[in-house]
């Protein structure tokens, strides 16, 4: 079993999409960062997510 | 003979540009290591926003940490260590999610993020991703 698992929905907090949209800034582009830090920047925002969140 | 006449006036005018050149060079290394110091003020007071509990003024320390790693004023070094900084601080947060052994896959693209919208989030369905 692998520990590496990710849930259908993860929740980041407000530190680590902004820290992921500094590091695109920094790089220069989306297309420069891992697409983990990408779609970290790119989360959508929670109170609307809550309701549709997947089981 | 007469061309030793505009030897001293010539000399002259060399030393006075040579001075000119000098001094020139002094104040633009003067000027260069000023912007420098201040980057490096900045650069420090970005360090500290990120550490503070204010999450305005974290989230606007990374913003200038980022422009400010982006300047020709930064060493390769102070630019990796910022982009470091980032990439861990947005990849793991004891309030968040670690995302440190998350890897790119299909499985990663399945995977909805959602931005929390309360740190202290209290009723215990988020899921804070894998361990």
């Amino acid at each position: 079993m692998s520990d590496t698992t990710i849930p259908k929905t993860v929740r980041v907090s407000r530190d680590q999409v902004s820290a992921a949209r500094a590091l695109i800034r920094l790089r220069g582009g989306v297309d420069k960062v891992d697409p983990v830090i990408a779609k970290v920047a790119s989360a959508r925002p929670g109170k609307a997510a809550k309701h549709t969140k997947a089981s | 003979m007469s061309g030793w006449i505009w030897l001293a006036p010539a000399a002259s005018f060399l030393g006075a540009g040579l001075s000119y050149l000098g001094a020139w060079v002094g104040t633009r290394q003067r000027e260069g290591q000023g912007r420098r110091e201040e980057w490096g003020r900045r650069f420090t007071s970005a360090l500290e926003a990120i550490k503070g509990e204010d999450p305005r003024a974290r989230f606007l320390g990374r913003t200038l940490l980022a422009d400010l790693a982006s300047s020709e004023l930064a060493s390769p070094e102070e630019r990796q260590l910022a982009d470091h900084l980032l990439n861990e601080e947005a990849r793991f947060d004891p309030h968040g999610s670690d995302l440190r052994l998350v890897l790119p896959g299909p499985e990663l693209d399945d995977t909805d993020f959602i931005e929390d919208d309360d740190d202290n989030d209290t009723d215990g369905d988020s899921e804070r991703g894998p361990a």
